[in-house]
């Protein structure tokens, strides 16, 4: 231990602020012995004068390797850094050090001064900020949505890991790129927009996932600004409203189906007041060709009923078909004779060439039904046609190559490529306000879940041609 | 009622027209039937018909679209028309309709025939005054 204590040579003055500064503060010679400490100093640590300060600070037996006493010993400038102490009752204290040396006449480092600030409570400050920073940074990784933070050019600063998952890690690219596939900026951006007045805005905007998917979504935008309050970049959050838009869909769909099923009972409910009304009059009036005119029309519209409400449960639900091992030649012949009086008071002639085709694995009515929906769509074909003289609709039955084969042709109308295309779609009708829009659908639907296939070769003027194929001795899926 | 009038009734729907048809005979009416939307206007100068019941929802074209024809035409300006639909949508069937006059009356399915024979005294004897 070298030299006196440094700190009785001080002015009373600055004796008092040595002493009472709120920090420690000690002297130490090049040994690291302290050779002077303030009040503050020694009420947490005890008398330490002489004492090693590796020993009093950390209860060490040798020099800490990045001592700032030692340090400023050897360069003569002042160090800082931050330390954690060990207080005598076992406690770690972090402190922050800063030292600086006291230089003897002849300009050499004489002894260092240290002083000690406890930053406990600026540790404990800085733990609740990065607790605060972790919760945000989940907060923008795991909440439900995609966000991205884009800079003035529109290019992706920063995304959170939803937007990475859907759209790639794309930091640098511009948003329109990433979200759209655009060359360039999207009409109406509201990150623009945002940039623009600074407030929040909103839109709906139809993007392309990285899959190729389409995904609606709903965009909010918010100005993120700097200290100065100028607004540096924006962050996009949008949501996937995908779904709902789905469901707003299927809903339009229903209201749609409520209208067009609605109408067409209507319809038939007339058909049967007419029969009813006939039957009734009839029987009073003593005409018995007017009861069986009228018994006729009732057996009509009840089957026509019969077969909206299956078309109806059809689609209402889905579920397994009722498998029976049936001949397809008297499902087929079934489907003609219910079309058969339909067509003859229209006029067009049912040319019917039904051939053994065997046996198969089908539900009997939704196969009768689906042969029916290709006939009176053949029907309504030839009905709205007005360029020909004639009309006849073909109905044949044969076995090819393990298949049952079944065509429906007719000379009527024909159909253009927009119309062969949506054909299958639920809703579709060419016929105006006169189709359910449902027929060829729930066709199309009962073929395919019979392991069959439908296929369309039609064009305008000429007429249709629709081929069910379906394949023989298929087994009901387990 | 002395000389027997004749009313035309158009509904793509066989039954319908078949049910119409008798109905009107049983009251003492003179009928004739179309079918198709488009051969309307040809039947009813050919017919000659005091009224006609004509059905909005056909597949060639919409009743209203024939109502225009037949306001267009000349010598079928006069005719009384009474709609007859299944549509539930009236409001749009009031749009479509309004650049044009009036029917007579319009008639919804299933039909009210009460309302119906009503409806045909009311057209038919506003004509005879005209």
């Amino acid at each position: 231990m070298s030299g006196e204590n440094p700190a009785a040579k001080l002015a009373p003055s600055l004796q008092a602020f040595f002493h009472r500064a709120p920090c420690f503060m000690t002297v130490h010679d090049r040994e690291g012995h302290i050779l002077a400490a303030n009040e503050n100093f020694t009420a947490v640590f005890g008398a330490s004068l002489g004492g090693r300060c590796y020993q009093v600070y950390k209860q060490r037996q040798e020099p800490c390797p990045d001592c700032p006493v030692e340090a400023t010993f050897a360069d003569g400038k002042p160090h800082s850094g931050s330390q954690v102490v060990t207080l005598p009752d076992g406690r770690q204290m972090p402190i922050l050090v800063y030292t600086s040396p006291i230089l003897s006449p002849d300009g050499g480092v004489q002894s260092v001064v240290e002083v000690s600030a406890d930053i406990t409570p600026m540790k404990v400050l800085e733990e609740k900020l990065r607790q605060n920073r972790e919760r945000y940074r989940l907060l923008f990784e795991e909440v439900p949505c995609y966000i991205s933070v884009q800079d003035r050019e529109l290019r992706i600063v920063q995304c959170n890991r939803s937007f990475q998952e859907d759209f790639g890690n794309y930091i640098g690219a511009y948003c329109y790129e990433v979200y759209k596939h655009r060359g360039e900026p999207c009409l109406n951006c509201p990150v623009a927009r945002t940039f623009q007045d600074g407030q929040a805005h909103e839109s709906e905007e139809l993007v392309v996932a990285r899959d190729g998917r389409p995904v609606n979504t709903l965009v909010s935008t918010a100005p993120i600004r700097n200290a100065s309050g100028e607004i540096e970049m924006v962050m996009e959050m949008s949501t996937n409203i995908t779904e709902i838009r789905q469901l707003q869909g299927q809903l339009a769909n229903l209201g749609l189906l409520v209208g067009s099923v609605s109408h067409g009972i209507k319809g038939l409910l007339t058909g049967l007041d007419g029969g009813m009304y006939l039957l009734n009059t009839g029987l009073e009036k003593g005409r018995p060709e007017r009861v069986e005119e009228g018994w006729k029309m009732v057996r009509r519209n009840v089957e026509q009923i019969r077969s909206v409400v299956l078309d109806l449960l059809y689609i209402a639900k889905e579920r397994e078909p009722a498998w029976e091992s049936v001949s397809l030649l008297t499902i087929a012949n079934g489907a003609a004779e219910l079309v058969r009086s339909g067509m003859e008071r229209q006029g067009i002639t049912l040319e019917v060439s039904l051939e053994e085709a065997g046996n198969c694995e089908a539900e009997p009515k939704s196969l009768q039904a689906s042969f029916v929906n290709l006939l009176e769509n053949a029907l309504d074909a030839c009905r709205i046609d007005k360029l020909k003289a004639g009309h006849r609709v073909c109905f044949s039955l044969k076995r090819e190559d393990g298949y049952a084969v079944a065509v429906v042709e007719d000379n009527g109308i024909g159909m253009d490529q927009e119309t062969r295309e949506k054909l299958f779609t639920p809703f579709f009708s060419s016929k105006g306000l006169e189709g359910t829009g449902l027929g060829l659908f729930i066709a199309h639907k009962v073929i395919l879940k019979h392991g069959g296939t439908l296929h369309v070769d039609s064009a305008p003027g000429r007429g249709s041609r629709f081929t069910v194929r379906l394949p023989m001795g298929i087994q009901p899926p387990a | 009622m002395g000389q027997p009038r004749k009313v035309m009734v158009v509904d793509d729907e066989p039954d319908v027209v078949v049910f119409l048809r008798t109905w009107l005979e049983d009251l003492g009416y003179e009928t004739c039937g179309e079918y198709d939307a488009d051969m309307v206007v040809d039947s009813a100068l050919r017919e000659a018909p005091a009224l006609l019941l004509l059905d909005v929802n056909m597949p060639s074209q919409s009743g209203i679209q024939v109502y225009r024809k037949l306001r267009e035409e000349g010598p079928l300006q006069g005719l009384p028309v009474i709609f007859i639909t299944g549509a539930t949508d009236l409001q749009l069937f009031g749009s479509a309709c309004s650049p044009l006059p009036e029917p007579a009356a319009r008639i919804e399915k299933p039909i009210d025939l009460a309302g119906l024979e009503k409806a045909i005294a009311v057209a038919l004897e506003g004509k005879g005054q005209t």
